[in-house]
């Protein structure tokens, strides 16, 4: 994954936050279906607030790296596949 | 016992797809600290009084979406079971018809779907009469701001009864006029009528 990318949540994800967790609800075909959810943990949940930043994935591999204190390759690898999961269920999409 | 009261809590937590790896390299790290996003998928349980339910069902009704969810309770039996599965569709009181099944927030925060059997007033003060098939007493009147939608799909068992249409408005009324009164003859004509509708009416997979 590129590291210039820029991505924005999608339009058919509900979203709440619950605690230190966010619940996503897929609208599909125009249906919220809360027998089908994800949720994301705390880290996850913190990327989907820096999300809301639009900027780049390198911006937020050094949001992460700092504020959880891990070294940029592993925040690196964590932060794109856990991009490439949210792309794949269209929680997010490229600008 | 209330019907339909859903909410959220507890989120069931499975088929994890990313895993919090552990570090070869450190037999003392603690998998759980491990700072990893981790996405899940999973579905929302069952609570009375969630805020989340009240939030998500707010969200994605007043966005025009449908909204499905597992229903809970008998107070629409044999209509709605314990368990079925119900598609909302948004809608204003207003909009609402004498049999159709109210989808909506009690005061103390319980979300209700039970049938409207009378509405009075205009639209500046319109008041709506719910009461559940199951149930000999009336709820407490459902003003317009309470109003979130109405049941217009139930799923059960394998199968699925779509009362949107006309159809399903007609015998909506059926069944709330032979529900009337609550004596036994008319409970067995109302249990009668609703496994008459599911034969007819039901598709099944």
């Amino acid at each position: 994954m590129e590291l210039t990318k820029c991505y924005h949540k999608s339009s058919s994800m509900v979203a709440r936050r619950v605690a230190d967790e966010v619940i996503l609800v897929p609208i599909r075909q125009n249906v919220g279906d809360l027998q089908s959810i994800y949720t994301l943990n705390e880290v996850g949940a913190r990327i989907w607030e820096l999300l809301d930043n639009e900027g780049t994935v390198a911006d937020m591999v050094s949001a992460v790296a700092k504020e959880y204190e891990v070294e940029q390759p592993k925040a690196e690898a964590d932060l794109t596949d856990f991009l490439a999961q949210l792309e794949s269920i269209e929680a997010i999409a490229l600008v | 016992m209330e019907c339909i009261l859903i909410s959220v809590s507890d989120v069931i937590k499975k088929m994890p797809i990313s895993k919090v790896e552990s570090n070869p390299e450190s037999d003392a790290a603690d998998p759980a600290l491990d700072p990893v996003p981790v996405l899940t998928s999973g579905s929302v349980g069952q609570m009375r009084h969630s805020s989340l339910f009240k939030d998500l069902a707010a969200d994605i009704l007043g966005q025009g979406s449908y909204l499905r969810f597992r229903a809970h309770g008998n107070s629409m039996a044999p209509f709605i079971r314990n368990g079925d599965t119900i598609l909302v569709e948004p809608k204003k009181a207003s909009e609402m018809c004498i049999g159709d099944i109210v989808f909506y927030r009690r005061a103390g925060g319980r979300h209700v779907a039970h049938r409207l059997i009378g509405k009075s007033g205009n639209d500046g003060s319109l008041v709506l009469t719910t009461r559940g098939d199951n149930l000999r007493h009336l709820d407490a009147s459902v003003f317009p701001e309470q109003v979130l939608g109405r049941v217009v799909r139930i799923e059960s068992q394998g199968g699925y009864l779509w009362v949107g249409g006309r159809v399903g408005s007609t015998l909506n009324r059926l069944l709330l006029y032979s529900g009337f009164g609550g004596s036994y003859t008319q409970d067995i004509l109302r249990r009668g009528l609703t496994k008459l509708w599911w034969l007819v009416g039901g598709r099944f997979r």
